[in-house]
């Protein structure tokens, strides 16, 4: 054993970029000593290895795992906008606890796989028109024809099997993070600190990313972020517009609702708030799909900007309480609930899961054991 | 004699959680005084919760065998911690009784063959020494499942028939 986890400490340390020199005084040991037990030369002892996997921001367990499955991370994010790296630890975790709790509860082949749209630079030479012909197919796979807005797609590719993750952090530069690998599945983190309406587009980015660019998690780097003209960033950015604003139903409603008329800021808000999406993105789509001119685009902007308080908040903001209750009701919460209520794990590995300590892990359980009883009285 | 009332004995944090809630992590220093060890994996658990024992062993796992056991356990069952399997660990290695309410833990002590006992153990314990008469011990157990311990309603009714000889 010792060998396994000399082997994963080194590994964790070089995805952390530290060197054995750095890690071993951080450890307050030779590096003779570290490399010793990085060989395997050496068992660790338990107080070392809980420092490591503090250092390292990692479960205990990781250090175990003799086939460590990597997680490939891939973030969209402003300009030079980096994921602090507690956010990427904590998604890792969620992924992790997600698919451990499918196969503690029995369901970790409910689910079909979902779908693959392998994108080809030699095969398909417009990216753009590839991603917005992905949107079409999934938006018919997913029964919602080419006409309708998304209810709530947080809901919608829950039941789909993506594991969605919510958090709030510090940095409203970092819209999301995705990764994907076959034994964890198909994952989002969507930064909670940003609008409603960027949350949503940010899921829809990166299913967009999970769908086409899926070989990408597969590569050996397991962290990178995307300068936002890279054509994958782009190509998810059609995607998630084609998704949540198909072109069809926004001309109908546009025609129907604006028609020749002068459009105005109370129209923007009514389809903004039709497709659920901010009013910036709206106001793109409606400019790319021209049903408005450049002029009119500037001049909305402009007057969009003037009743916003800040560039973070929203016009006319969506209301949180479907997604709050998607969230309450979602399948990674009731896989938390039935493992805890059906005694199939033990405190301390749910505490680990769910990123609480013991003695709030109790009292939740307390409340879901509350919420059966009376559901039973 | 209570078979708790002499040997070592390997806490896991739902023990300690389930006297700490009712004030009363004296009743394990009174009965365990001196025998108490701490698997370092359960000390991290508790260090962000404020709650504080003392009188204890602290134990590190530092050999490869333990390191074999503790991992054959984390495979055998995916759903426990590294508090549990480390107090599993210490029991195992320490040839102490495993304390836990951990329904997980205590299966898996049952099948590696681990001596266990939970909470209810220690209050029979206490009934035997005279540290709590009957009513005490079953109106301390009621306020420890009022504030969250998880322990099997058979043994809470064989308890409560036991101590109070119903």
């Amino acid at each position: 054993m010792k060998e396994v986890i000399g082997n994963n400490i080194k590994k964790m340390r070089e995805i952390a970029g530290i060197s054995q020199e750095a890690f071993a005084e951080k450890l307050d040991v030779s590096r003779a000593t570290l490399s010793a037990i990085e060989n395997g030369h050496v068992a660790i002892d338990s107080s070392k290895l809980l420092q490591i996997a503090q250092i390292l921001g990692r479960p205990v367990s990781d250090f175990f795992e003799e086939k460590a499955e990597a997680l490939a991370l891939l973030y969209r994010a402003a300009e030079d906008a980096v994921a602090p790296v507690d956010t990427q630890r904590s998604f890792e975790r969620f992924c992790k606890a997600y698919r451990e709790l499918e196969e503690i509860v029995g369901v970790q082949d409910a689910l079909l796989p979902a779908p693959e749209y392998s994108y080809f630079p030699e095969v398909h030479s417009r990216p753009q028109q590839f991603a917005s012909q992905v949107a079409a197919s999934e938006r018919e796979r997913l029964g919602l024809g080419q006409r309708d807005p998304i209810e709530n797609i947080f809901k919608l590719l829950d039941e789909q099997g993506v594991r969605i993750f919510r958090q709030g952090m510090p940095n409203h530069e970092v819209y999301g993070l995705s990764a994907f690998s076959p034994r964890y599945g198909l994952c989002v983190f969507v930064n909670q600190a940003n609008t409603l309406e960027r949350q949503t587009f940010s899921l829809a980015h990166e299913y967009g990313h999970l769908l086409m660019h899926r070989s990408f998690y597969q590569a050996r780097k397991p962290f990178a972020g995307l300068d936002k003209n890279h054509e994958m960033e782009e190509m998810a950015q059609t995607f998630a517009a084609n998704l949540l604003v198909p072109e069809l139903g926004l001309r109908e409603v546009f025609m129907r609702d604006v028609g020749e008329n002068t459009i105005g800021i109370e129209d923007i808000v009514f389809l903004k708030r039709y497709f659920r999406v901010s009013v910036d993105m709206m106001l793109r789509r409606l400019k790319d799909l021209r049903l408005i001119s450049q002029a009119d685009y500037n001049h909305l902007l402009e007057e969009v900007n003037k009743r916003r308080v800040d560039e973070t908040k929203e016009l006319a903001p969506m209301s949180s309480e479907p997604v709050e209750a998607w969230e309450e009701l979602s399948r990674f919460w009731h896989l938390a609930r039935k493992a805890a209520l059906d005694e199939l794990v033990s405190l301390g590995k749910l505490a680990q899961w769910l990123g609480l300590n013991v003695v709030e892990m109790r009292k939740k359980i307390q409340e879901w054991q509350k919420e059966v009883s009376f559901a039973q009285a | 004699m209570h078979r708790l009332s002499s040997g070592d004995v390997s806490l896991d944090t739902s023990v300690i959680l389930d006297f700490s809630a009712t004030d009363r992590l004296d009743l394990l220093l009174d009965v365990f005084a001196g025998r108490m060890l701490l698997s370092d994996f359960v000390q991290a658990e508790l260090a962000s919760t404020g709650i504080k024992l003392s009188d204890f062993e602290v134990v590190k796992l530092d050999s490869d065998e333990q390191w074999n056991f503790f991992n054959d356990l984390r495979k055998a069952k995916p759903g426990l911690g590294a508090g549990e399997l480390g107090a599993l660990t210490v029991a195992r290695f320490r040839n102490a009784t495993l304390l836990t309410n951990d329904k997980p833990a205590r299966q898996m002590a049952e099948t590696v063959g681990v001596a266990y006992s939970g909470g209810i153990g220690v209050l029979e314990c206490c009934c035997e020494t005279g540290k709590l008469s009957g009513k005490e011990a079953v109106a301390l157990l009621d306020n420890m499942i009022t504030a969250g311990a998880r322990i099997s309603e058979d043994l809470v009714a064989n308890f409560r028939r036991t101590v109070l000889n119903e």
